[in-house]
């Protein structure tokens, strides 16, 4: 156990190493990009530009300034933005953090119900006309893109009906979790919006996985054994069933809280990752990208740790491979 | 558990009558089993043999409930201990699986969900049936895997299904099924997938524990040697029908059908070394095509006119009563003779 | 058995096939451990075994389908355990395989004739029209109609599908066949129906098999000689027909106590022997005599020293070998060598 989590650890240091230094390598590769001049200002005399080059430390060959910003960004904490000049990229990331892990979190538990609920419903209405119309609700919800969705639930809650039913609704935007039920309302939507997709995706997934386990030898003994079709299905079914959507959902959560939730984002006025990133990205602010990319790998790579585990526990062949 | 009000009038355990399984397919219904009739007495072996498409596990599966596909139809009867199987309620069904009747099947390595330890697997059977406490149920569940054979039971009984082998797995299909006393042990290829010293040794533990328990055991295989070996009576199967039953040294020694002639002589056999096979010509019926007549026919060397109109009734056709035939030969030592020219 | 028959085509000689074990650990399995054996020309060279015991290995180390990891192998007079690919392909030619799965080892989006004709293209033997009429030749052989040639593998039953796997082994007139389980697949009526097609090509092309199988009643059947594998060695090569009159090593005498017998059949008086256990995983092969733990009559030697395949019996050369260190008697004079 230690040992797994040792070398998880050492992979995800590994995976994020990597990968500051190939956006470090990339950022610098490309052309047009010279953050002294960014920093500088529109027409500043060379002297000044010479000034800020030695300041920020643009002057020093590519490793050393690779190592001086990883310095400033995981040792003194003090990173400042290439563009909003004196403005910390720690406190950024920390402040936006909380709003990305509220919605996705959120969303997460309402499509894993959704997805789960779906799945198992369709398994065991198979051959009703049950089965077929959860699979097509749920290719619909697969279907629709998320910014579209969100702009027609805030048609209707911010504007057509806001006088009446949603009348409770506030106004986009975030609310501390300091306070729980204003944290909920507004995040109710944009909980739903996102989780309509997954959930859509995940009882597919789910019921794909437990028609074959249906049809696998071990249910027939189980039917052999005298058991009742629920039991077969819930206990015997389903947890071999799990593992896809386990390393599914892996994948979707880590990704959505590194910053994949992006257009719920933006569609909603949350200040999160998603959002972050994608305005450092617009205005090629080094140090908020970097900032942003690890902490995002960070959380894929965690993300798929957990999904390993979570394997282990699901199905006992992994445990010895 | 409120047993049955009918009288066991007989000492058959299981009747089956006329039993007919057909599947629909785009082809139009396709018959896997066509008119199905023996018993199973108490205590007794019966061995079920036949190549594949002979309809031997499917006859057994659909008795069995076990044929949940929507295009299957099951017609006839098949009664145990008086009740009927066929169209039971899934309820009522369940408290017999896995209780009186149960079953074990031919790959061990996927018959046991992969994901609990053995012993759980057979306390959940035992406590599916029982009102045994989860602690007594375990305690069972240990003294079962000991009396199959399995070494260190108290340790192996926390295992995985995936960390035994191939034998072993058997072996705890088959603690698994006895867990609760049935009196109908239905042995689907049991040993078909296993080496044939380990098949020896699965033998020998249904061989002992048949005698230990007392339960009826229906044995399904392909392998005429080990219906030799195990059963008291044999039913070759052809076709979704039986052609051949009758006591095993009557079947294996004096058999009355050609198709049996055939399978027989297709064994390979040490004092026969390097001579020619008896083989049958052509193939198995495909079920799509239905035949009036005897299924046989085609592939028959013996074949007459009238086989390919008239569907031969199974029936004695010699000496003893209890084998019977459904061949349109002439019976008695007439058959015998040709018998001895082919085997 | 004339002078000419009894030379030797093929020769295997220590070989030994290791393959990793995936995952940590970094551990080797020993498939195949050191061996070796003569094939003679016209000769069929049975290879039983239960799983895991390393002959299907040992076949496609013959056969040069793997790479050995030592030893050689010598067909007609070359040592072809070292040849490249490209140095293989006359060599593919004179040695054909069949294999046991006749629904996986066709492929199924070419027709039966194209399947057959296969190898004649890819050797260049001839024009298109000798070679369909080749591939007529041999499917006939086989016992197809030529037209059918048309036809793709679904439509064929399992024996039927053998038996093309067979006319394809057979096109490039080969010296050697290596069948692997090739009627393991197959119901009784239609495996008779196979074992006689083989027998009867044997006496028209004078073709060497091994023949490799699980079911000893099959290989005593079908074979000359027969060499019992047991993880991944030879532990006992013999004349068929000695073998199963008398098996030397505990192992046969196991294995032919096993085969369910026919009731009715003359057997020769024989121990009922049942091994306790399974088949250990090569993987953690016992020490000494890998069969000591099973093995009645095992004594300490056996835990410590592994016994080397010695002859015994009244020939020294082309006799009994048999890798034992308390083999059972035999029942003919000259026996004792202890």
């Amino acid at each position: 156990m230690i040992l797994f989590i040792g070398k998880r650890l050492g992979s995800a240091i590994l995976v994020m190493f990597a990968i500051s230094v190939m956006v470090f390598l990339i950022f610098f590769a490309t052309p047009g990009v010279d953050p002294a001049a960014r920093i500088a200002g529109r027409g500043a005399s060379p002297e000044v530009l010479a000034q800020v080059q030695k300041t920020f430390g643009f002057d020093q060959p590519l490793p050393v300034r690779y190592g001086l910003m990883m310095d400033h960004l995981f040792i003194k904490q003090d990173l400042t933005s290439y563009v909003n000049v004196g403005e910390k990229v720690v406190p950024q990331i920390v402040q936006a953090t909380p709003v990305t892990l509220s919605l996705v979190l959120g969303a997460a538990v309402i499509w894993i119900v959704l997805g789960l609920g779906g799945g198992l419903l369709a398994t065991r209405f198979r051959g009703t006309f049950v089965d077929p119309l959860i699979m097509i609700v749920g290719i619909a919800a697969v279907s629709m893109p998320a910014y579209w969705v969100g702009e027609v639930v805030n048609l209707i809650t911010q504007d057509k009906l806001h006088s009446t039913v949603f009348s409770w609704v506030p106004s986009l935007g975030y609310a501390p979790i300091s306070d729980p039920v204003q944290w909920a309302a507004h995040l109710v939507f944009p909980w739903l919006t996102l989780a309509l997709l997954y959930g859509g995706i995940y009882a597919r997934v789910l019921r794909a996985e437990l028609v074959t386990a249906m049809s696998e030898d071990y249910v027939r003994t189980g039917r052999a054994k005298g058991l009742s079709e629920r039991r077969i299905l819930w206990r015997h079914a389903l947890r071999g069933s799990l593992s896809p959507v386990v390393s599914l959902f892996g994948l979707d959560f880590g990704s959505l809280v590194g910053g994949s939730a992006l257009l719920t984002e933006v569609v909603f006025g949350l200040p999160g990752i998603g959002k972050l990133t994608w305005d450092s990205l617009q205005n090629l602010d080094l140090p908020v990208i970097m900032a942003c990319v690890l902490y995002s790998a960070f959380f894929v790579v965690a993300a798929n740790a957990v999904v390993d585990l979570l394997y282990a526990v699901i199905d006992p062949r992994v445990r010895h491979a | 558990m409120p047993e049955p009000q009918i009288e066991e009038t007989s000492a058959a355990l299981l009747e089956v009558d006329d039993l007919r399984v057909s599947f629909r397919t785009r082809q139009g219904a396709v018959g896997a089993v066509n008119g199905l009739s023996f018993s199973v007495g108490k205590g007794e072996v019966l061995g079920v043999v036949g190549e594949s498409g002979s309809g031997k596990s499917m006859a057994m599966y659909s008795m069995m409930g076990l044929l949940a596909d929507p295009n299957v139809t099951v017609t006839g009867s098949a009664r145990f201990r008086g009740q009927e199987l066929i169209g039971m309620p899934p309820k009522r069904l369940n408290r017999l699986r896995g209780n009186d009747i149960a079953m074990i099947f031919q790959d061990p390595m996927t018959a046991l969900t992969p994901v609990y330890t053995v012993g759980w697997q057979i306390v959940e059977q035992i406590r599916t049936h029982t009102d045994l406490s989860r602690e007594d149920a375990w305690a069972r569940a240990v003294e079962l895997l000991d009396e199959v054979g399995i070494p260190d039971p108290q340790r192996r009984a926390r295992s995985y299904p995936h960390e035994f082998s191939g034998g072993m797995r058997q072996r705890v299909m088959i603690a698994m099924s006895l867990a609760c006393n049935p009196a109908l042990l239905i042995a689907d290829e049991p040993t078909t997938a296993l080496d044939v010293t380990t098949q020896r040794q699965i033998l020998e533990l249904i061989r002992k524990l048949q005698a230990r328990y007392g339960s009826s055991v229906i044995l399904i295989t392909h392998d005429m040697g080990v219906i030799s070996e195990i059963a008291d009576r044999v039913i070759v199967m052809y076709a979704g029908r039986a052609i051949e039953e009758g006591d095993r040294s009557e079947v294996v020694r004096r058999p009355r059908h050609p198709y049996t002639w055939g399978l027989l002589g297709a064994i390979p056999r040490p004092e026969r070394r390097k001579l020619p096979l008896a083989t049958i010509p052509g193939l198995p019926p495909k079920p799509t095509v239905t035949t009036v007549g005897c299924a046989f026919a085609p592939r028959c060397p013996f074949v007459m006119d009238k086989c390919r109109t008239i569907l031969p009734p199974l029936e004695a056709s010699g000496a003893d009563i209890d084998h019977l035939d459904a061949c349109l030969l002439p019976g008695g030592a007439e058959r015998e003779a040709i018998r001895k020219e082919v085997l | 058995m004339t002078e000419a028959a009894s030379e030797v085509i093929l020769r295997a000689d220590g070989v030994v096939k290791q393959f990793a074990q995936r995952g940590a650990g970094r551990a080797t399995i020993k498939a195949v451990d050191g061996v070796s054996l003569e094939v003679r020309k016209g000769e069929t060279l049975g290879v039983v075994g239960e799983s895991g015991c390393g002959k299907s290995t040992f076949g496609q180390c013959i056969t040069r389908l793997v790479d050995l990891t030592a030893g050689t192998v010598e067909f007609e007079g070359t040592d072809i355990s070292k040849l490249s690919r490209r140095e293989m392909r006359p060599i593919r030619r004179r040695m054909q395989m069949v294999f046991q799965d006749p629904y996986s080892s066709l492929n199924p989006r070419m027709r039966v004739g194209d399947i057959v004709a296969e190898p004649l293209r890819i050797h260049k033997v001839g024009g298109d029209r000798a070679i369909r009429r080749q591939v007529g030749d041999l499917l006939d052989r086989v016992g197809f109609d030529p037209s059918m040639a048309g036809r793709y593998p679904h439509e064929f039953s399992g024996g039927q599908r053998q038996r093309i796997g067979i006319a394809r082994a057979l096109a490039l007139n080969p010296s050697v066949l290596v069948a692997d389980e090739p009627v393991s697949a197959l119901d009784v009526s239609v495996q008779a129906q196979v074992l006689n097609l083989l027998a009867d090509l044997q006496s028209e092309f004078g073709l060497t098999y091994v023949f490799i199988a699980h079911d000893l009643g099959v290989v005593e059947h079908v074979s000359d000689r027969v060499a019992v594998m047991y993880l991944g060695e030879i532990v006992e090569l013999a004349d068929a027909e000695e073998l199963y009159l008398a098996p030397a090593h505990h192992y046969t005498a196991a294995l032919l106590s096993a085969i369910p017998q026919l009731e009715g059949d003359e057997l020769p008086l024989r121990e009922q022997i049942v091994l306790t256990g399974d088949v250990p995983s090569p993987a953690d092969k016992p020490s000494g005599c890998a069969f000591h733990p099973r093995c009645p009559a095992a004594t300490e030697i056996c835990r410590v020293e592994r016994p080397t395949l010695r002859s015994v019996g009244e020939r020294e050369i082309g006799g009994r070998q048999v890798a034992c260190h308390h083999p059972i008697a035999l029942p003919m004079p000259a026996v004792r060598k202890q």
